[in-house]
């Protein structure tokens, strides 16, 4: 069974914050990214002070064998509730795809949440199918975003397709718990 | 065997092209790109058709055979690259 944990940013160490940035700041991270930007250490640490007391966020990062693997997130969630997720080139397709089913799953059973959106960049096609495979629809798109929604019945859909039933089979070797 | 395991790759990109209703799948072949910038599968899809695939070999071959391991999924040159390198890398896992 590999097991991962999902911690939230507040209860990192100073040693896994450094790891989490270091893979944040990567090229083909923020590539895919809203802001392209570089962060500083001192900017991130300063960021994730406030979201200690902020209920309105969720930042987790994803950890293996106490190796940071990447992040995943929730925020905007008393308004329009969008998710967002970066992940090491290392991770294999399997973690990269029952992370997402993981963590929706979770955000729907767990937040009063109805529809769930993602903003992603209109050259990230690949997210973009990845998100329509979840269940998202095309919702809007400019020349820079394109704005996906999922409602919590059409992730059960999805769920059920043949697509997502085969790799929901995975999750029987591989274990995801939250750490809050 | 090896002709065998090309059959089975392709009859389940034929069944995802469906579920997709990506077109470009019905004329798969040996050179069809499974993943990368030139395939059309986003990770999503690649594990459910691996995943797809084992389930087609244990039935053929009477063998449980796993794929989709740490091991395949995170190695540097990807046996998923297209169909012929898939071919090859399960055939070796049955020989």
């Amino acid at each position: 069974m590999h097991k991962f944990i999902l911690k939230e940013y507040s209860l990192l160490s100073d040693t896994q914050h450094s790891q989490l940035l270091e893979i944040r700041n990567m090229d083909y991270v923020r590539a895919q990214s809203l802001s392209h930007s570089i962060i500083s250490i001192d900017e991130h640490l300063k960021w994730v002070k406030g979201l200690q007391h902020d209920s309105n966020r969720l930042f987790l990062a994803l950890i293996k064998d106490e190796k940071i693997l990447g992040g995943i997130n929730l925020f905007n969630i008393d308004e329009r509730a969008k998710w967002g997720i970066f992940l090491a080139e290392s991770n294999s397709l399997i973690v990269k795809s029952l992370l997402p089913i993981f963590f929706i799953d979770f955000i729907f059973k767990n937040y009063s949440i109805n529809r769930l959106y993602a903003d992603i960049r209109v050259e990230n096609t690949n997210a973009i199918s990845y998100n329509k495979n979840l269940g998202f629809q095309l919702l809007h798109q400019d020349s820079e975003l394109v704005l996906m929604g999922l409602e919590k019945e059409k992730f059960l859909d999805a769920k059920s397709s043949k697509i997502l039933s085969r790799i929901i089979k995975k999750f029987a070797l591989y274990n995801f718990s939250i750490e809050r | 065997m090896q002709i065998k395991i090309e059959k089975i790759i392709v009859e389940a990109l034929v069944e995802l092209s469906d579920e997709l209703e990506d077109e470009s799948l019905l004329k798969a072949s040996k050179e069809t790109r499974l993943y990368g910038a030139s395939s059309s599968l986003d990770s999503l899809a690649l594990v459910s058709l691996i995943a797809d695939i084992e389930d087609r070999i244990s039935e053929e071959f009477e063998i449980d055979i796993v794929i989709a391991d740490e091991k395949a999924m995170s190695a540097k040159t990807s046996p998923f690259r297209d169909v012929e390198s898939l071919t090859n890398y399960i055939n070796e896992q049955l020989s």
